[in-house]
């Protein structure tokens, strides 16, 4: 059994050799529910245009369109952060004494920068 | 000395443009904030802010020239043309149907494209969009992984918005792993440190001062590393 884009490719390659007999150059694009034939042609100084749209009776194309992705079994056992809906226990704990927590930042800090230099070294490499 | 901001949003759950203030405060003080006329606001937060919290502005981050030819490479016919956008959103207002926490937020980077048409059909704009979601591990460790995507135009019509949606639904999602890549990699990297806890933050996360942002458009991520 045909799918459609059989025939549309079928039909458009034979209404372009019909349109080749009124020397109309055209193109197409096919893709898999509907297909496109346009073209232009003159006779006696009058300019013409053609477009053909074949399409499944059915078909409905949209404009949006969205997806979850698939994902490992891992991922969907983790909870994804940050939450309004959960409270952070863990941050409370860590809190220590304000010269700890800037000492923590510079020391993250300085790392941080070799890692963003690494990161666009790979990238561009 | 700590930093409390306030947040408040134009729509419901936390979305939409944003006002902020923030100001230092001594710990177990209080910390002061009048706001003189919110105007018409549907959600707030509010969040103490530690001093050893690093905070990193997402859009400043990925607008990048690694990254954007990444992602201009992988848009088939479309063209982009704007920055890319880095908000958060909600995981109730995803475009498609996700099981968790309903305040769960996700990252969501997108950016407007133009497709080119031949002259039977309209030009058509629009954008595309990839939801990224994060998370700690049990040691502490930052992943994330690309969660779904989707794309809205207007224009094509009368004839081409076949052909686009067709062009559209292979290449947004085939740019995933290329995309999936990118972050492993940025993961592995980070992968080095440990956290007690992220969360991002409204705009350029500034520690002082007021101002306006739009949550949907730019976001930071703050860590709080051991």
């Amino acid at each position: 059994m045909k799918d459609s884009k059989q025939i549309f490719d079928e039909m458009l390659r034979k209404l372009q050799d019909t349109l080749g007999e009124f020397n109309c150059k055209s193109e197409t694009r096919v893709s898999e529910q509907d297909a496109i034939l346009f073209g232009k042609f003159s006779d006696d100084d009058e300019r013409y245009r053609i477009v053909i749209h074949l399409k499944e009776e059915n078909y409905a194309p949209v404009t949006i369109n969205a997806r979850r992705i698939e994902v490992k079994k891992d991922d969907l056992k983790i909870a994804v952060m940050p939450s309004l809906e959960r409270e952070y226990f863990k941050a409370s704990e860590a809190r220590c004494a304000e010269k700890e927590q800037l000492e923590i930042k510079a020391k993250f800090e300085k790392e941080a920068i070799e890692i963003g230099r690494e990161f666009l070294r790979k990238m561009k490499g | 000395m700590p930093t409390l901001s306030n947040y408040w949003f134009r729509d419901t759950d936390f979305r939409g443009e944003t006002s902020y203030l923030s100001i230092g405060h001594p710990a177990g003080g209080w910390a002061w904030i009048n706001w003189s006329n919110i105007g018409s606001r549907k959600s707030t937060l509010t969040w103490e802010r530690e001093d050893r919290e690093v905070v990193y502005d997402l859009v400043t981050l990925m607008n990048n020239p690694a990254i954007l030819n990444l992602i201009d490479s992988s848009l088939g016919d479309a063209d982009r043309t704007s920055d890319l956008k880095v908000g958060w959103i909600p995981r109730k207002h995803l475009p498609y149907s996700s099981v968790g926490g309903q305040l769960d937020l996700l990252l969501r980077l997108y950016f407007d494209i133009h497709i080119s048409t031949p002259w039977y059909c309209s030009d058509a704009d629009g954008d595309i969009s990839y939801y990224l979601a994060c998370y700690l591990d049990g040691s502490g460790r930052l992943g994330a992984y690309v969660h779904g995507w989707s794309y809205d135009y207007d224009g094509g019509g009368p004839f081409c918005t076949g052909e686009i949606s067709s062009r559209l639904s292979s290449a947004v999602p085939g740019a995933i792993p290329t995309l999936q890549s990118s972050l492993n990699t940025f993961i592995s990297l980070l992968g080095r440190r440990q956290f007690d806890m992220f969360y991002y933050l409204p705009g350029d996360g500034s520690r002082s001062g007021s101002g306006n942002t739009n949550v949907n458009e730019r976001v930071s991520l703050a860590l709080l590393p051991r």
